[in-house]
């Protein structure tokens, strides 16, 4: 210390400066090998420990409750999750499904491209179409398919204002409630999907078309080769929601006597009054459909993306929650 | 007008032009965005088109592409009216089938490239071989793979336009352009869209393509080109051309060029 004070101010602020640039190098000597004794870990998510241990119980408690309810009766359930009846009502349910998403895909199509064509009378049916569908509820329109026989009794080919007959039937023996069913939820089906392959065309650039164009080639090839590819990856999305909606949408039949599953389900209720276990097997069998359903689109995206920036598609089930 | 398109178009001394422009007007709404543009361009030459923004370049080749519709006048290509056929003594436009063929005459390489995201590099330059000219797969391949290689893109056949830069994405476009052996290209601004660093490679894949004997009509700010490569320079502004000459002309001494002159040292 003494020595210090002869030294004098100016030389005091010297050797603190030293001190402290050494102190200084200490210290950023020391972090450094922190950095590399000690990893990286993660903050600890509390909130979210903590809401999963409410929520676990929470759901523990619902399915405790419905497991001792004894309104329920489990065995029942196990019965006719594989009965005849209900297996049938599947079948028809998933053939119903497909069926009308097919149509709809395909009238869904043309719609699209009746909608964007330069011949304004195809636009215009195009658009009375999409409107007429969509703004009626498919309920409507699934209950005056099953009586269209009200409004044309016979289905018959003849000559306008003669009576000369080729071929005539009765509606009903043609329009069966299956067939019905089908065109209800195909026609509705192919408003909604029209409004969805709109969408995937109009995404797709200009400066494709431009550049398709300019290459010599014509509106089909354009379409073909550019458009309807680049469009596919997007439209796929929509369109596996669509079909969820479709086939919970296809249990509004049963109002018709489709067969379907729901069908079914209220017949085997209607005699036996096990509404609940029914409605739980119904349940069972939607939700299995629609799992698979996300299985499918996961693998028609992941097919589509070609030339895609990479992007994680993830697990097809847990998508989203990541 | 319609007093001129009743009188045969006089070529003169264009009448071996390749590319004749002539008295193109063409309207967006109530703006002129043509207002009678008249150009030549001979075989294996490179005619450059400066101009401000909004002046009408783009707008002018892709009349020349019949991308857009014109509104009055003609362009020639080889002799032939493009984009318009005379059906008893009314022009009208040419439905699909036959624009596409004339397209395949003319290659347009664009500011965005405007490549096929979904194809590979060699697919996007192989399609129209394949689908336009009818060539086979195997043959359709091997003249995109030729092409590519003249571009320096022997190496990326296999790679999607996202996995590829700006200059190697432009550097396909003009390959794409290129590989249908058309008898102009037409460039929009090739360079624009791109990083600074990237210029130079495709600059260098058309002077190639200028020296093998291609017409090109390029759209471009790129002043140190047009002086080096091109072998006319002219200066839209407000859609008219209004000076054009020989580049040594036009940068040098010649006199009548002193808005291309004063446009240059604008952009500079």
């Amino acid at each position: 210390m003494g020595d210090m004070k002869m030294l004098g101010q100016r030389g005091q602020k010297l050797i603190e400066s030293s001190q402290e640039k050494r102190t200084h190098n200490t210290a950023s000597d020391e972090s450094r090998k922190s950095y590399e004794e000690m990893p990286v870990g993660s903050r600890r998510k509390y909130g979210q420990i903590l809401s999963g241990i409410i929520a676990t119980i929470l759901i523990a408690a619902v399915m405790v409750s419905l497991y001792r309810n004894h309104y329920i009766n489990h065995s029942t359930i196990a019965h006719y999750l594989f009965s005849a009846p209900i297996l049938s009502g599947l079948r028809v349910t998933i053939e119903l499904a497909i069926a009308a998403e097919v149509v709809g895909i395909v009238f869904g199509i043309v719609l699209a491209l009746a909608r964007q064509s330069h011949n304004r009378v195809w636009a215009i049916l195009s658009w009375l179409y999409i409107w007429g569908f969509r703004g009626t509820p498919l309920l409507v329109q699934i209950i005056f398919w099953g009586n269209i026989a009200l409004l044309f009794p016979h289905l018959a080919v003849r000559i306008p204002g003669t009576s000369i007959t080729f071929w005539s039937v009765h509606t009903n023996s043609v329009v069966t409630p299956f067939l019905a069913a089908i065109l209800a939820l195909g026609l509705n089906e192919a408003a909604y999907q029209a409004e969805v392959f709109r969408g995937g065309l109009l995404a797709v650039g200009q400066g494709q078309r431009d550049a398709a164009l300019a290459l010599g080639m014509h509106n089909w090839q354009v379409n073909r080769y550019i458009v309807f590819p680049q469009a596919l990856r997007i439209v796929i999305p929509p369109t596996g929601n669509q079909f969820i909606s479709l086939l919970k949408a296809s249990s509004l039949v049963s109002v018709i006597a489709g067969g379907d599953l729901l069908s079914q389900v209220e017949n085997i209720y209607a005699t036996n009054y096990k509404t609940i276990e029914l409605l739980i097997v119904a349940a069972i069998w939607y939700i299995t459909l629609t799992s698979v359903t996300y299985v499918g689109q996961h693998f028609l995206e992941v097919r589509a993306s070609r030339g895609a920036p990479a992007t994680k598609l993830g697990n097809p089930m847990t998508r989203g929650l990541a | 007008m319609k007093q001129q398109e009743s009188t045969p178009f006089d070529l003169g001394n264009g009448s071996q032009s390749l590319l004749s422009v002539h008295k193109v007007l063409k309207r967006f709404g109530e703006k002129t965005i043509l207002d009678e543009v008249s150009f030549e361009v001979e075989k294996g030459q490179v005619f450059c088109l400066l101009g401000p923004s909004g002046s009408g370049k783009s707008t002018l080749l892709r009349c020349i592409d019949h991308l857009e519709p014109i509104h009055g006048g003609e362009i020639r290509l080889n002799g032939e009216r493009l984009g318009y056929r005379e059906r008893r003594g009314k022009l009208v436009a040419m439905n699909d089938r036959e624009a596409s063929k004339m397209r395949m005459h003319i290659g347009m390489v664009f500011q965005h490239f405007n490549l096929f995201p979904h194809l590979t590099a060699l697919e996007n330059v192989a399609l129209a071989p394949r689908q336009v000219k009818k060539l086979n797969k195997s043959d359709a391949e091997a003249r995109a793979q030729e092409v590519l290689a003249t571009v320096g893109l022997a190496e990326f056949f296999s790679s999607f336009p996202s996995q590829l830069s700006g200059g190697q994405q432009q550097r396909v476009a003009i390959a794409r352009a290129v590989v249908m052996e058309p008898s102009v290209v037409l460039f929009d601004e090739p360079t624009s869209a791109l990083d600074p660093e990237l210029v130079g490679e495709v600059l260098l894949a058309m002077k190639r393509l200028a020296e093998s004997g291609m017409t090109m009509i390029i759209v471009s700010h790129e002043v140190g080109f047009a002086r080096d490569v091109g072998d006319m320079v002219a200066l839209m502004e407000c859609g008219r051309i209004v000076e054009s000459g020989p580049p040594h002309e036009v940068f040098g001494k010649g006199e009548g060029f002193a808005r291309t002159r004063e446009f240059v040292k604008r952009i500079i």
